[in-house]
């Protein structure tokens, strides 16, 4: 019998096929990434108007403009950089110690981590509406409680002064996002293997020992690259601040994202916002370049 | 005719060569071993047969025609993987029969086929479960049931019994040899187990560094290997390798020790390779210092140090020797392997006068 | 200390945490079920005294909230398919094909994967402006790719991966062809990655807020999110328990999906954040 004759042979090589199937992916995110990506970097060279898309070369005065003394870059950054490290560094301690909570053998385990992942998955526009129901003025929540309990004599108002504006979008994107922490960290707490705290006990380590000696550089790396992660995801968020202070009071939450979309649909300035897109990649280019030096180092 | 033929065959990727010129004719109906290290191509050279990787250079021939081209699933070969490679969701019987599906064996033919199979290879009971529910043993009979069920012109193999406890890689290399028995196809088996290949192939051919060092019987790779490399890669205990030295009218020494006449021009610096199992303990010979003494029981493994390097001898299991006792030992000069102290290459057939074949 | 009174000591603090981050979400419920003058009642209630679901009928019939329902869904819908689509053949070529570009392809999908779409918003406006297709659904399911793909790719590819290569080579030696052995082998196995990648491609394009905010500013083809905030900013005064129950109903696909698959959700995460 022979085999072979009763085969065909396979329509199309290995070499050919690879790149077929990649094809799709090149031309979707062709169009839908890299031709935009250029044509912001070509629109932040032109002052272009939204409403009638009148197009002007300007070269780089967009970013003289926006660098200058006039520009608001700067105090963005600033307000950027100050926002993402204050809710990383919230989200990284509530999700450690939620993680080391609930790695334990404690009651309902798989309920409690069901009700911690909510705030992760829910949609921006429905915490903010939830909050901005709990910071109500008169019948919020929390002010109410605090009320109650003697905090405070009047109500606070929390999204409209400052500093309370920052602290409340700190404290709501804390507890929007730290779910992502708790669940990489739960997840390579699991994977420590139970040996390594019994030879650690019988080398005579205590509850603190064991966790510094091997907890810790266990869940190190992984807290490297969530770090990282988050570190990007925090510096770009629109949403939560959009949703929640707009930007304000004045310009005071107004972080760089913000700046884009209020250039091109607020003051009409299509080239300053790429421009000012352009500016916060650079920024981001440097987290990119540290989250790769990472990735190899642990390779 | 030969069943395969391998005609400068290369393979790189990238800049990486890993099969850098192989030759090869494999008799029809034999048992060859691909041996050697890991990394040496070995894998590389039976997924080309296989069809799962293309020659970068060369001609791979079955029954005298190129398949270079050919897909894997036309060339009418069989391969068993060493992770057994078993499809996770389909049941034993359905395992086994995929390959009858993909050639479009009728359904009811199909289902004799498999049970066929599952007969011979006492698979029946187990015939609906899923892989994961079988034991490493059984998971690696379902593989060779399925690499059997199309009655292959040629079977390869991938170092099929790496993953295998002790008792039972011995108990399956036992059937395997007996299945190529019953069989009498073309099998090819990758393995850097030399023990594997030495007791289950018709023919062996050591690879090193992506090409063949040596092809030959089990019995003619032990006796004259022709390297250094197959010389060492070859026997347990691995075969001592000391420095000799070539004095005036060929005298061959070991540590001051005349042990051999050979035909080299004196001042010569040969490499002396021995085998434990040629060692003898005497009352004149090379003198040595006993090092680690290992009984097995039946047999006692023994280190010698000498000035030229370290032997080990393989002596009967009731000699009593002691570490750091000074006794000589002597070794047929017959028996004794010279290579070329830069190269490796065998010095072939050196001794004046005692000329032996072992083949 | 005996073990259960010290896994009694550990519960409660947990248990005090977690709900503590649940509190917003169970303030959510319970005002969403509370009447008008209930909701402004001082002191509060913690649970509704007069349960009512008046809010959420009303959502229902007299709001725009089951049009933006419908085109979340068709949108969420259509992006799962496509970039599961592109996805599933995109990863398996990264992963068991070598070609000319694959490494720099991979490394752009990151690298567009931690692009923020702020970047693209002026660019993608103004193409769906000269395409004719501002104000559609088919705008946003364009534009959602942009996001989703990336993130979905770089899933895929840690999932498929992990599907043992020799399955495949055994399924081809078998008989099969390339893509025969795709569809019998590595697909099977690679199907609860799947799964999990097209969930997270569902809730990320089903909360989408930005694009939709540019790309769409007509009720028909409104999604949740902007749909859902035109409705706090278009009322006189802010009703409270419409919102939240507005909030619920838009949150319901993503409690199904929590309650019920919330194990491929687990999964995602660690294939794509952790084995960058």
């Amino acid at each position: 019998m022979s085999a072979a004759a009763a085969i065909p042979r396979a329509g199309i090589s290995d070499r050919l096929l690879g790149p077929l199937l990649i094809a799709p992916v090149v031309v979707v995110l062709g169009a839908v990434i890299a031709y935009p990506l250029f044509a912001a970097l070509a629109l932040s060279l032109f002052a272009v108007d939204t409403l009638t898309l009148d197009a002007q070369w300007v070269g780089l005065g967009n970013f003289g403009e926006l660098l200058g003394s006039d520009g608001r870059f700067w105090t963005a950054l600033v307000v950027t950089l100050v926002w993402t490290a204050a809710t990383l560094a919230l989200q990284l301690v509530l999700g450690i110690a939620m993680a080391l909570l609930l790695n334990r053998d404690i009651w309902m385990r798989s309920l409690a981590r069901s009700l911690v992942l909510f705030p992760y998955f829910i949609s921006t526009v429905v915490a903010v509406l939830v909050w901005r129901w709990l910071f109500n003025d008169f019948f919020g929540l929390i002010n109410l409680a605090l009320i109650g309990g003697g905090v405070i004599d009047a109500p606070v108002d929390w999204l409209g002064s400052m500093p309370n504006a920052f602290v409340s979008l700190v404290v709501v994107g804390a507890w929007k996002f730290f779910p992502f922490v708790v669940i990489a960290v739960l997840a390579r707490l699991q994977s420590i293997p139970e040996s390594l705290y019994e030879a650690a006990r019988l080398d005579g380590a205590g509850v603190w020992a064991r966790f510094r000696d091997v907890t810790l550089p266990q869940i190190g790396e992984v807290l490297g690259i969530v770090v990282l992660l988050r570190a990007i995801w925090d510096f770009k968020e629109f949403d939560l601040i959009f949703l929640l202070t707009g930007g304000g009071p004045i310009d005071a939450t107004r972080t760089l994202p913000l700046i884009v979309y209020q250039e091109a649909f607020g003051l009409n300035r299509m080239g300053m916002a790429a421009a000012y897109a352009v500016s916060m990649m650079i920024v981001m280019l440097g987290f990119f370049a540290a989250y790769r030096a990472a990735v190899r180092g642990r390779a | 005719m030969s069943a395969i033929d391998l005609v400068g065959v290369r393979k790189q990727f990238g800049e990486t060569q890993v099969v850098r010129g192989v030759d090869l004719a494999v008799p029809s109906g034999a048992f060859l071993s691909l041996l050697g290290p890991s990394g040496c191509g070995k894998t590389t050279l039976l997924r080309m047969l296989a069809g799962l990787e293309t020659p970068s250079e060369g001609e791979i021939r079955i029954d005298g025609a190129v398949v270079n081209a050919v897909p894997p699933g036309a060339r009418d070969i069989a391969m068993v993987f060493q992770s057994y490679a078993l499809y996770p969701q389909m049941t034993v019987a359905q395992n086994i029969a995929y390959p009858l599906r993909k050639r479009g064996v009728p359904k009811g033919e199909r289902a004799g086929r498999v049970a066929a199979v599952a007969e011979m290879l006492q698979l029946g009971p187990l015939l609906e479960r899923k892989p994961r529910q079988l034991s490493g043993g059984q998971q690696q009979r379902v593989a060779l049931g399925r690499a059997l069920v199309r009655e292959p012109r040629i079977f390869l193999l991938d170092e099929p019994l790496s993953n295998l406890d002790a008792t039972l890689r011995s108990h399956m290399r036992a059937e395997l040899i007996e299945l190529h028995r019953r069989i009498g196809r073309t099998m090819v088996y990758v393995t850097h187990d030399q023990l594997e290949a030495m007791t289950m192939s018709t023919h062996i051919a050591v690879i090193d560094g992506g090409v063949v060092q040596q092809f030959g019987t089990p019995q003619q790779v032990y006796r004259r290997p022709v390297n250094r490399m197959v010389a060492g890669f070859i026997g347990t205990p691995a075969m001592a390798f000391v420095e000799g030295r070539v004095g005036e009218g060929g005298a061959l020494t070991l540590a001051g020790t005349r042990v051999a006449t050979v035909d080299a021009a004196p001042g010569a610096t040969p490499v002396i390779g021995i085998r434990a199992e040629d060692v003898r303990l005497a009352e004149i010979g090379v003198p040595a210092r006993v090092g680690l003494v290992e009984p097995i029981g039946h047999e006692t493994l023994v280190r010698l140090h000498c000035d030229a390097g370290i032997v080990t001898a393989r002596l009967p299991g009731d000699t009593a020797v002691q570490p750091g006792e000074q006794v000589h030992f002597t070794a047929d000069a017959g028996r004794l392997h010279l290579f070329d102290p830069i190269g490796g290459e065998r010095l072939t057939d050196p001794y004046q006068g005692n000329e032996r074949d072992h083949g | 200390m005996s073990a259960g009174v010290r896994k009694l000591g550990w519960s409660l603090l947990a248990w005090a945490l977690v709900l503590l981050v649940a509190t917003p979400l169970l303030w959510m419920l319970s005002t969403s079920f509370k009447p008008e003058n209930e909701v402004f009642a001082v002191p509060v209630t913690l649970l509704p005294e007069e349960w009512t679901v008046e809010y959420y009928v009303l959502l229902l019939t007299e709001t725009s909230f089951p049009r933006y329902f419908a085109n979340s869904a068709i949108v969420a819908t259509l992006t799962t398919l496509v970039v599961i689509a592109l996805g599933t053949l995109g990863a398996y070529s990264l992963v068991r094909f070598r070609y000319r570009g694959r490494e720099a392809i991979a490394s752009a999908v990151l690298l567009s994967y931690l692009l923020p779409s702020v970047v693209l918003i002026v660019p993608l406006y103004l193409m769906m402006v000269k395409l004719g297709l501002a104000n559609s659904l088919a705008s946003l399911v364009i534009a959602y790719t942009s996001f989703a793909l990336p993130y979905a790719l770089w899933l895929l590819r840690s999932f498929m991966a992990a599907v043992p290569e020799d399955l495949e080579s055994a399924a081809m030696i078998d008989g099969a062809t390339r893509m025969g052995a795709f569809l019998d082998v590595t697909l099977p196995q690679a199907l609860p990655g799947i799964i999990s990648t097209a969930l997270f491609t569902f809730i990320l394009a089903w909360n989408e807020y930005l694009l939709a905010l540019v790309l769409v500013n007509a009720d028909e083809v409104r999604p949740l999110t902007t749909g859902v905030m035109t409705m706090l900013v278009s009322g006189f005064n802010i009703e409270w328990s419409l919102l939240m129950a507005a909030s619920v109903m838009m949150s319901v696909p993503l409690i199904v999906i929590l309650a019920f698959l919330q194990s491929y959700l687990v999964r995602g995460f660690g294939a794509g954040a952790m084995k960058g």
